[in-house]
């Protein structure tokens, strides 16, 4: 059953497209991952998936019924851990989490439970009673994870949940993660760590101005990139960077070192590759070039995420 | 119940921040304090310091001089006191302690002995055609009472005959006689009291020192109303800022209730703030509420309401902390600069008071000088301030609605 289904949304402002025809569906129990650079329209779509934003237009089905933001039970599905920390900081954690409750419109024993339950789910239960400016990055994520799942939402949003954080808050967040999807809630993750969407996410979408680039399972989009070969060398001489041109590209590495590389291949080095290869090692050695080292390094999201979406800075 | 949820969590964030329970309880107080002390005092119509501050040098020294002393220490309207020397009294002329002086000449006896009871009852001729000149007498003034030195000499004139005619009527032994027959009669009708010198008071309602706190405390009661814009539009940027506002907009609560919420809390801020005022007004500084004390209420009450709609209005309107500092500071002073907070409204010319009736200040003004001001309030215009504050109070909360819906 699908949790949450999007189609062809749209959204502008003025003359700027922040969202264009943008269509995905998430599963019962999935852990769907929306990535993208900045400005690539991941907030604005959240935004609208939660009703503070209007799309131009475009559907969203929540749980199959169209989702109206006037509508409490449809809310009361939605949980939300938006990128900012939205907590009070002159309010202990308990204190936020009650007044969110009650908001969400918990009440007596009920509330109190789920109080009780989030503190331990995040690990606060020692600093429930410490103001909320007193805590650590690591706690205000937890806190503001905790917060969106008070009500036990059907469908989570999660907004760049781990920004700043130390590895150990991380960890725990992560273990959340999957517990919620254990449990059969959906989860909508964006993040800019990609290690963490392929920590976390079954299905991933790579989105960059507005638009849908790739769609599918990790394995789906990995399984399209293959190995990249480096070769090491100590130097190189111009006649053999002309003569590599179109086979090897010449990398200087963060450490200084001189690499040439051959990427794009497939899972196995293919037949290009294994040719590439040979004419990399002629050419050195016609130039009497030694090689430090050869590696080989498997496709990831991130690598894959810079091919779709390229090197170039954004703001 | 959102509402109620969002102004608990408000009126605590609000009790636990010291510097707006400063701003908004203490520093009133402080500026009532301060300008019923300093300023605020010329505002009374019975004051010292509206008094015509005299200064008498009586170098006779006479039983003569003495009570035309006293009897100018009686007349109302001035402040006077012997001083030592002429130029002990010019040194205080100059230094504005005094603000005109009179001295009695050493011959004033002498003078007045030469003068016949023809003199006395026609001032227009004879030796006292030349006034004051003529008993050694002299009315110096300093620069700002110029105006004012003939109508003093005409009193002190007036003042001096009164206590030199019996003098001067005795000389005829008849006449001497019949006056203190008449004397004696006089005293057994009304006692030995009724030949003293009573000071004239002046006879208008208001006075006594307490009044200027009538018009200062309901002034600085308004205008710290509408000081509370300034929190409030704060408290919204902060929701803003620390992204809880987008949290609370997600939340399964109607708009509107998100709205009252954030409104409420400054209003009941606002109820206490008055009332905190009014009553301090009355345990400190001893004002009274008025004919009608329970008519006050309605007014703080409609007063408030417009005063927390407009930061509604105001929080929907800026993005920053500092278009907040700029927005609701030239807000706060300029309206209640406009409306009269500062000083009496009846200060201000016809047409300010009319421009004035555009802001919400000078309703809940008119209310309050109805209400603490007159022996006979006139009902009809506290009930029409309270009903077009509380109009002011529905606009400004109609205008934040429609701005909150737009931005949100």
């Amino acid at each position: 059953m699908l949790a949450l289904e999007v189609s062809h949304l749209k959204k502008s402002y003025g003359n700027v497209i922040a969202v264009d025809d943008l269509s995905f569906d998430v599963r019962q129990g999935e852990v769907f991952g929306l990535v993208g650079p900045n400005g690539a329209g991941k907030t604005t779509t959240m935004l609208m998936i939660n009703g503070l934003l209007p799309p131009d237009s475009g559907k969203i089905l929540l749980a199959g019924q169209p989702f109206d933001p006037r509508n409490r039970q449809i809310r009361l599905k939605l949980g939300l851990a938006p990128q900012d920390l939205a907590l009070y900081p002159d309010l202990t954690a308990a204190q936020n989490l009650r007044f969110f409750a009650r908001l969400y419109g918990l009440r007596g024993r009920h509330l109190q439970q789920r109080i009780d339950d989030i503190l331990g789910l995040t690990g606060l239960q020692e600093n429930a009673d410490h103001r909320m400016s007193s805590f650590s990055g690591g706690m205000k994520r937890r806190l503001n994870f905790g917060v969106a799942l008070l009500h036990e939402p059907e469908f989570v949003v999660l907004d760049e949940p781990t920004v700043g954080i130390d590895p150990q808050s991380r960890s725990h967040l992560l273990d959340g993660v999957r517990e919620l999807s254990r449990k059969g809630v959906a989860v909508l993750y964006a993040s800019h760590y990609m290690e963490e969407i392929e920590a976390v996410c079954q299905r991933v979408a790579i989105v960059d101005h507005g638009r849908l680039l790739q769609l599918g399972t990790l394995e789906e989009l990995l399984g399209r990139r293959g190995m990249n070969v480096s070769i090491k060398v100590p130097h190189v001489t111009p006649e053999l960077t002309a003569k590599l041109r179109g086979i090897a590209q010449l990398r200087v590495e963060p450490d200084g070192s001189l690499s040439l590389s051959i990427e794009d291949g497939h899972s196995n080095l293919n037949t290009t590759q294994t040719t590439q290869l040979r004419q990399v090692l002629d050419l050195l050695d016609d130039a009497r070039i030694p090689l430090t080292a050869i590696e080989t390094q498997a496709a990831s999201l991130e690598k894959l995420f810079l091919q779709l979406t390229g090197r170039s800075l954004r703001d | 119940m959102g509402a109620w949820e969002i102004t608990k969590k408000d009126l605590y964030l609000i009790l636990r921040d010291k510097g707006a329970l400063y701003t908004l309880l203490v520093l009133p107080l402080v500026f009532v304090t301060i300008l019923g002390a300093s300023t605020g005092r010329l505002m009374t119509t019975e004051d010292q310091t509206k008094l015509v501050k005299l200064g008498i040098v009586d170098e006779s020294e006479s039983e003569l001089s003495r009570q035309v002393v006293n009897e100018l220490i009686g007349v109302g309207g001035l402040k006077a006191e012997t001083a030592a020397n002429r130029d002990e009294a010019r040194r205080r002329l100059q230094d504005g302690r005094y603000n005109l002086v009179v001295t009695i000449g050493p011959n004033f006896d002498e003078q007045i002995d030469l003068l016949d009871l023809a003199d006395m009852l026609n001032t227009g001729k004879g030796k006292l055609a030349d006034g004051l000149k003529y008993m050694q007498m002299q009315v110096e003034c300093g620069s700002a009472f110029v105006n004012v030195a003939e109508l003093v000499e005409y009193v002190v004139f007036s003042a001096s005959l009164k206590s030199i005619l019996p003098e001067v009527a005795k000389k005829n032994k008849l006449i001497a006689m019949q006056i203190d027959r008449a004397i004696r009669r006089h005293e057994e009708q009304y006692g030995e009291d009724a030949s003293k010198v009573i000071p004239v008071q002046p006879g208008a309602v208001e006075s006594g020192p307490s009044y200027i706190y009538q018009i200062l405390v309901p002034a600085y009661t308004v205008m710290f109303a509408f000081f509370l814009i300034n929190i409030m539009a704060n408290s919204f940027i902060a929701e803003r800022n620390l992204g809880t506002l987008r949290r609370l907009q997600g939340a399964p609560i109607h708009p509107i209730e998100l709205l009252l919420g954030k409104t409420i809390p400054f209003f009941f801020v606002s109820l206490v703030q008055s009332a905190v005022l009014f009553l301090s007004g009355k345990l400190l500084f001893g004002m009274s509420w008025g004919v009608y004390p329970w008519l006050l209420l309605p007014v703080i009450v409609t007063t408030s309401i417009s005063a927390t709609a407009l930061g509604l209005l105001l929080a929907t309107l800026v993005r920053t902390e500092s278009q907040v500092a700029a927005y609701a500071n030239f807000l706060v002073i300029t309206l209640a600069g406009i409306s009269g907070c500062y000083m009496p409204r009846d200060w201000l010319p016809e047409l300010m008071q009319q421009i004035s009736l555009a802001t919400p200040h000078a309703w809940a003004l008119v209310a309050y000088q109805q209400l603490l001001t007159q022996d006979h309030p006139n009902l009809y215009v506290v009930a029409q301030s309270c009903g077009v504050l509380t109009v002011f109070g529905m606009i400004f909360f109609a205008f934040g609605w429609l701005r909150f819906q737009k931005i949100g």
